[in-house]
Order: structure tokens, then C-alpha cells, then sequence
């Protein structure tokens, strides 16, 4: 039957098309990666069972096991090409390889005689992926963390006060408006009321001037002069009195400084930042050869909320999507067939009865009958199969209609043409004619049928997924769970997640369009739409 | 012609009992009480909604009175978590689904049939190639990518304060769903209709694109080949002659099927944009109910679709016939 598939012309027309082999080509590729994954996992599965090995601490051969896909392999959303994004993204890179060094060492530095692990292997088991502490002895580790803090303790210093400059000048904004509201008071308005919160906002000018010069230990910074003037205002107006020193011209005096201040301060953190980014990458660095090479491929593109690889989840999630597309798109094709072809051969009641089922399903909306079918499987007996085997399920039920028509509509006319008469009149059973004369003949409908299901159960799984009816966010991962996952993301503007996973899926589900076109000219040219 | 009516809906009654069968057990398979309550519910919640449900008595009679209360249109059983009658949920959804998906259909058919007559005219061609490989490209990306990005740039940058595009990130305003809104004061609601719907009718009209366009060529080019475009052309009908007028005449049986088939979608609505933009939709009520378990509200509502949809099976098919006499005589 294959063979004969084979030799037929539409073969050979589907091969001379170019666009066509290199989808098949694409196809391939994301097949033989999926292959290459599912059989790390027998492999695992196998190591574990007989005690044997553990893949998921072999390096390449285990990065793409299930349960190393929740694993950290950096800070929280860095971009593609592991670039930290912005002052934020460059704190929180710094703040994540350090609070892991220090804890690493605390934890290494208290463990005793008692304990059952040895100081290397608690401090292994706080490096990131590739990425190790230093290989120094302990009291020297120690030392250089307590380097560290002092880097970050001035880097600290100098952002709270860029922070707490910035807090100044808005106290400026809000005092001026509370004082031009109380000059321009009318007649109806309450002056004890405007007078108090007045008063309050020059207060709040004092207490922002003196966090500053505490955190910067300069307690002269803005002045002592211009303290006293704000001061003698805000306890007029506590007073009662209305009238009260022009203070604009102090409050200009106080923002200039403040900017000055923020300036120099910004200075000091935009130096202080590579300092401590060098010094992260000395303490825990990105080691060199095959190793860093593959940490820097893990950060290709990015890593998302919490700090998880994209590169490796939207490879992980190819797998899965090869994994839905082939059960789904088999199980529907086969039971579509079969009962197509057995329908249109037969007859009768059996006609009857197949025509009856696919008018049910294919009366239901496709995705409310997805999603009735997915509610089986969010509580009950059934919620062990939540999950992939619920996708399956639901996917199969809706799916076999398609095929099922199509196949039926062939099959009555196969049945009508003269080698079935034939084969029925040297005395061939029925069951030996439909296997052998007709189902070999729908062959090209199959593989049509196959490719546009293929790439419908991939789309399907990121929708049902989104709606909290697929696959369960918490665990693996998928195209569906990135996807919805980057929704949160896009807003604050960070795109890797969202770009990888669509990249990947893009790919694929463009090569299988491609050969779903290329294979409904080459073997059902007739076919509209 | 009367015969064939008829037929056809006698033989459609069997498949409706078949999809309400369907549906209740799908719906079963789990105790909805307990799926709905929790495992921790007491004993008297759970009896208390189990019967006023009539969920305790045998099948066979709450299928009898299901398929009854739906064909007599009696949609007053409540829903158990909005504690409404679910005909009254299905009423004020329906307008809402509309005011994205009438449009949505509207625009989307002009669009591609047009295009796909200039594409099935400059056959082969460059321009030809261009649109249908932006077709399949178009075509292999999410349905989710688009409303998400779309989303992000028109509705959260470019829209809403920036004022670029007159585009809400998401929310609707219920008297969009009144006739009163739209005779009292049309320029008022049509600038609210762009704030709240014009943003997802765009993104359906621009996933839809893909899938019809192809469609739709593929009917002009099947009419392309025809005898009587031979002789249209032979008798000297100039190009533009023969495209819109004969042509487009001789394609409307496929463009109506598709357009009807699209029917039972302006009710059903589309899930996925109803739930992103938050517009009080009827797929987005039936997605709240089965996340919240409301049994009732989601038996109910997948009856009434797929009631729907072998409705606008029938009317195709009448329709059909009527257009058509050698469909009647099969």
C-alpha cells in the first residue's frame, strides 16, 4: 500500500515541487528533535527505574526533560542574547548571581561535621545551570562576598538617593499647589482646612530633605538656612496665620539642588553598576568552552518571569506540539476513515448511523464542543487526565468529522467504478474489497486530511490552553502555556517569550500549510478551498 | 419543494436528539453539584442544588424534560452562580456578540471576495503570488499572537489617551446593546462602537483574511475555467465585464454557502475576543460558566448553538434548492 503510494504520480508531482521538500525538510527537523527528546526521556525513565544513572544531571543529553523545564537559568525577564533590560533589568542580573553567591556561602560556611553533605556540593547546588561559583577555597569565598556587599551597599546608597531626591522634588509640586490653593481661598472655603494641609506639605519638604542628607550623611546638604525658613513657615500656617512669607524663590533654591544632587548621585550609579556587573561575573562566571557556549544558548532568547529559559521551553514545546499534532491528527484520521469508508461501502444502516454521528458532532460549534468535552476532565473521576491525554481526547472526538466526510464522499465514488465491480464479481469478499480497493485508494485524502489536522490540533492546543481548558499553566511547558504566559509580559513591553514561542510555532505550522497545499495539488487537484 | 423541507428537517430531528444526548452526558461524566460546590460542600447545599436542577431524578426523564423545555423555548432554569435565568443571560449576550461579529462578517466578505477575484484575474502573477503567500503566512500564526499584539500596540499604545486610533484596550458599554442608543444618538454610538468593538471586528476581519481569501480564489479560479467564460470572452465582454459580472453572478452559490455556514458564528460569537476584550459576548458566557462549573448556563447554552447550527443547515440547504432544482431531485 505505502509502495504503491509511492510510484503514483502524485508523488512524483509532490516531489518536484521545491517548496514543498523544503517544508517536508522543516517537518523533518522538528520531528527528529522531538524524536531526539522522547528518547532522552526513555532513557531517563529507564536510568531511574533501574537506579542506574540520572540523566537530568548529565549536561547536554538531559536539558530537555520535563522536570528540568521549572528550572531557573538566570535572572527574571532578561532579553534575547542575555542582555539585561534597562536600570531594573541590570539590578535585578546583579541582585540574582549575588543573593545566590551569598546564601551558597552562608549555607556552606554552616555546614558541620553532622552534616551528610560537603561544602562543594552545597555550593554546587547553587549554581545556575553552566554557571558555578568561583573554585576558591571557603574563607576566601567568604572574603570576596564581603567585598561584594560593600560594591552593592554603595550602589544601594547611591539609588536610594537618587530616589530620595526624586521624592523631594515631588513634595515641591505637591507644597506649591496646597500653598497657591490657600492664597487663592474665597470666601466659601474653609482657611483652617487649606491652612493645615498647607502646612503639612512644607513639613513633608523637611522630612524628604532629611531622609536625604541622613541616607547621604551630609546633614548640611540643602542648607540649614533653608530647613529654618520652611520650618518658620509651616509653623506659621499651623498657627493660623495666612499671611506667610513668599517661599517660591526657596523652592526653587531646594529643586536645583535636588536635581544637582540626583545628577551627581544617577553619576555615582551608572559607575557603580559595571563594577558590580564585573564583579558578579567573577564571582560566579560564565564558564568558558562547550559549557559557556551552552549557557550562553540557553539566554538566546531570553528568559521569562521566572527567569526560565525561552530557548529551551519553546524547543521543549516543539516536542509537545509534534506529540498533539501526530496522536491527534492519527487517531482522528484513522477513526474518521474508517468509519467514512465503512459507511460509503456498506451502506444502509450502517450509512445511516455514521451520517448520524458526524451530524451531531459537527453540528456543536468546534470550540464549545472542545470546550464541553475539556470539562469532563477539570474535576471528577476523570481529572487524572487532565493534562495532555484530556487534549488528546477532546481533539480526537472533534477531529474525525473532517476526515470522515471527505473519505465517505470518495469512497461512494470509488465504489461505483469498475475494478470494485470487478473484484465483486470474481467473488473477493466485501471486508477484503474495502481493505484492499478502497481504503488503499483514499490513501492521498488520509495524508491531505492528516497534514491540515496536524496543524489544527497545534493551533487548537494554544487556544484551549489560554482558556484554562488545555494543558495546566503550573507545570512543562508548550506553546499554548508561553503564549499565555507573555500576555502579562507584552504589557510592560518585553517580547522575547511571546516572539519564540510564536517563531517556533510559525515555522512549523507554515511548512505543514505549505505541504497541505502541496499535497492537495499533487493528489486532489480537483478539491476547492 | 415542500417534500424536501420537510425531509431534511424530519432528518435532522434524530441528529438534535443525538447532540442534547451528547451534551448531557458530556456534562455528567462528572457530578456537576460536587464539580460546581467542592468536595467540601455540606450535604444540604449539595441536595438543595441537585434538585431544584431535578438533577436526582433518573436521566431518561431530565432528557425528556430538557429536550422539551428547549423546544418550547423555556429557558427559565437559573444559572447556579450568577442566580439568573439563563434565557435572560442568553438575551442580553446575543446583541454584544453581534456588535463584533455582524461587522466582522460584513467587511471580511467584501474584503476577500474582491481580493480573491483580483488575485484568481492576475493568476500566476506576481501580485497573485505576493497575496496568497501573505495568505499562508498570515494564516500560521496564532489566533492568540494577534489579539495579544494587536491588543498591546493599537488598544494600550496607540489607542485610547494617545489618541492615534479611537481604540479601548478592552470593556464594552451596554448601550451599545439598545436600539434606543443607536436611533437617540447614532454618531454617539458609533464612537463608542469604534472605542469598544472597533479594535477586535479589525483583528477578526484580519485573521479571517487568510482562510477566505484562499477560499474564495480557489471558487473564481474554478469559474475561470468554465465554458462560459470561453464564450463571454469570445463574443468580446471586455475583462472587467466578464470578472463582475459574469463571473461573481456564477460564484455566489460557494460565497453564499460559506456565508452561511459562518451564520451560527454571529451568535456563537468569537470566544477568544470576547474573552480578551472583555465584551459581554455569548461565547464569552459560556467560557465563565464552564470555568466556574455553571452547569445549567453551559447545558443550555451548547443545546442552543448547535441548535442553531443545524438551523442554518436547513435554510442552506432550502435555499439550495431552491436555487438549485437538481438538488431537489436527489
Amino acid at each position: 500500500m505505502i509502495r504503491r503510494f509511492f510510484n503514483s504520480r502524485g508523488w512524483g508531482k509532490l516531489r518536484r515541487n521545491r517548496l514543498a521538500m523544503v517544508s517536508l525538510a522543516v517537518i523533518g527537523c522538528y520531528f527528529a528533535l522531538a524524536i531526539w527528546m522522547m528518547s532522552m526521556d526513555v532513557v531517563s525513565w529507564v536510568g531511574k527505574k533501574t537506579d542506574a544513572w540520572d540523566l537530568a544531571e548529565t549536561p547536554v543529553l538531559g536539558a530537555f526533560l520535563a522536570e528540568r523545564m521549572l528550572e531557573q537559568s538566570g535572572p527574571p525577564s532578561v532579553a534575547g542574547l542575555g542582555k539585561p533590560i534597562g536600570m531594573v533589568g541590570r539590578l535585578d542580573y546583579i541582585d540574582f548571581f549575588f543573593s545566590r553567591a551569598r546564601t551558597a556561602v552562608d549555607e556552606a560556611s554552616n555546614v558541620g561535621e553532622s552534616s551528610d553533605r560537603t561544602v562543594t556540593e552545597v555550593l554546587d547546588s547553587f549554581s545556575v545551570q553552566e554557571r558555578r561559583l568561583l573554585d576558591l577555597p571557603l574563607p576566601d569565598l567568604i572574603e570576596r562576598v564581603e567585598e561584594g556587599e560593600s560594591i552593592l551597599g554603595r550602589l544601594d546608597d547611591a539609588r536610594s538617593l537618587v530616589n530620595a531626591a526624586e521624592t523631594i522634588k515631588v513634595q515641591l509640586d505637591v507644597a506649591s499647589t496646597r500653598l497657591a490653593e490657600l492664597a487663592a481661598a474665597g470666601e466659601e472655603d474653609d482657611l483652617s482646612i487649606l491652612q493645615e494641609e498647607a502646612a503639612f506639605g512644607v513639613e513633608e519638604i523637611i522630612f524628604a530633605i532629611d531622609d536625604y542628607q541622613a541616607v547621604a550623611g551630609r546633614d548640611d546638604a540643602f542648607g540649614f538656612e533653608v530647613v529654618d525658613q520652611l520650618q518658620e513657615v509651616a509653623d506659621l500656617l499651623f498657627d493660623g496665620e495666612s499671611e506667610v512669607p513668599e517661599l517660591a524663590a526657596v523652592f526653587d533654591e531646594i529643586r536645583s539642588t535636588a536635581n544637582a544632587e540626583a545628577l551627581t548621585q544617577a553619576d555615582g550609579v551608572e559607575t557603580l553598576l559595571p563594577e558590580a556587573e564585573a564583579f558578579v561575573d567573577t564571582l560566579m562566571p560564565v564558564p568558558d568552552g562547550i559549557a559557556g557556549l551552552s549557557y550562553n544558548t540557553r539566554l538566546l532568547f531570553g528568559t521569562d518571569r521566572q527567569g526560565r529559559s525561552i530557548l529551551i521551553r519553546a524547543l521543549y514545546s516543539a516536542k509537545i506540539a509534534i506529540q498533539v499534532g501526530f496522536i491527534v491528527g492519527l487517531t482522528a484520521v484513522l477513526i474518521g476513515s474508517l468509519l467514512g469508508a465503512a459507511a460509503a461501502f456498506f451502506g444502509g444502516i450502517v450509512d445511516h448511523g455514521v451520517t448520524w454521528l458526524y451530524s451531531i458532532f459537527s453540528s456543536i460549534p468546534q470550540l464549545v464542543l472542545l470546550a464541553v468535552l475539556s470539562f469532563m476532565f477539570v474535576s471528577g473521576p476523570l481529572q487524572e487526565f487532565r493534562g495532555l491525554p484530556s487534549l488528546y481526547m477532546a481533539f480526537a472526538l472533534t477531529y474525525w468529522i473532517g476526515p470522515c466526510r471527505v473519505i465517505r464522499g470518495e469512497a461512494m465514488k470509488i465504489k461505483e467504478l469498475e475494478y470494485v465491480q470487478a473484484a465483486t464479481a470474481i467473488g473477493f469478499g466485501r471486508f477484503y474489497i474495502l481493505i484492499k480497493h478502497i481504503i488503499p485508494n483514499t490513501l492521498h485524502l488520509m495524508f491531505i486530511n492528516f497534514s491540515l489536522l496536524f496543524v489544527g490540533a497545534i493551533k487548537g492546543e494554544v487556544i484551549l490552553t489560554f482558556l484554562g481548558l488545555g494543558l495546566p499553566l503550573g507545570d512543562g511547558a508548550s506553546w499554548g502555556i508561553m503564549i499565555s504566559q507573555a500576555k502579562s509580559e507584552v504589557v510592560q513591553g518585553f517580547f522575547w517569550q511571546i516572539g519564540a514561542a510564536t517563531l517556533f510555532m510559525f515555522i512549523l505550522v507554515l511548512a505543514f500549510n505549505i505541504l497541505s497545499d502541496a499535497l492537495q495539488d499533487a493528489f486532489d487537484p480537483k478539491h476547492v478551498g | 419543494m415542500w417534500s424536501y423541507v420537510i425531509r431534511r428537517l424530519l432528518y435532522n430531528i434524530p441528529v438534535y436528539l443525538g447532540i442534547i444526548l451528547l451534551v448531557m452526558l458530556a456534562l455528567r461524566v462528572n457530578d456537576p453539584v460536587t464539580a460546581f460546590l467542592g468536595k467540601n460542600a455540606t450535604e444540604e447545599s449539595y441536595n438543595a442544588i441537585k434538585e431544584s436542577f431535578g438533577l436526582d431524578r433518573p436521566f431518561i426523564v431530565q432528557y425528556v424534560d430538557r429536550v422539551r423545555s428547549i423546544v418550547t423555548l423555556d429557558f427559565s432554569d437559573t444559572s447556579w452562580e450568577q442566580k439568573r435565568p439563563v434565557g435572560e443571560m442568553i438575551t442580553t449576550a446575543v446583541p454584544a456578540t453581534a456588535m463584533i461579529t455582524v461587522p466582522g462578517l460584513v467587511i471580511t466578505t467584501l474584503l476577500t471576495v474582491v481580493i480573491g477575484l483580483v488575485c484568481s484575474f492576475y493568476r500566476g502573477r506576481l501580485l497573485d503570488k505576493a497575496l496568497m503567500l501573505t495568505a499562508v503566512l498570515g494564516m500560521s500564526i496564532s489566533f492568540l499572537v494577534y489579539i495579544i499584539v494587536g491588543q498591546y500596540f493599537f488598544g494600550y499604545q496607540l489607542g485610547g489617551d494617545s489618541g492615534v486610533f479611537p481604540f479601548d484596550i478592552e470593556g464594552y458599554d451596554v448601550r451599545l446593546s439598545t436600539l434606543g442608543f443607536w436611533a437617540g444618538s447614532p454618531v454617539e454610538a458609533v464612537q463608542t462602537w469604534l472605542q469598544y468593538c472597533g479594535l477586535p471586528v479589525l483583528i477578526s476581519v484580519i485573521v479571517a483574511m487568510g482562510y477566505d481569501t484562499r477560499f474564495y480564489r480557489a471558487v473564481m479560479v474554478e469559474e475561470t475555467g468554465r465554458d462560459y467564460i470561453t464564450t463571454a470572452r469570445a463574443k468580446g465582454a471586455t475583462s472587467k465585464k466578464i470578472m463582475f459580472v459574469h463571473m461573481l453572478k456564477n460564484a455566489m452559490i460557494p460565497i453564499i454557502t460559506r456565508i452561511m455556514i459562518s451564520l451560527p458564528f454571529l451568535i456563537v460569537g468569537s470566544i477568544l475576543l470576547e474573552v480578551f476584550f472583555s465584551i459581554p459576548g455569548m461565547g464569552r458566557t459560556l467560557i465563565t460558566a464552564i470555568v466556574a462549573k455553571d452547569f445549567p448556563v453551559v447545558e443550555y447554552m451548547s443545546a442552543l448553538f448547535a441548535a442553531v447550527v443545524i438551523l442554518t443547515v436547513i435554510l442552506t440547504d432550502v435555499l439550495y434548492a431552491i436555487f438549485d432544482p437538481r438538488v431537489r431531485l436527489s
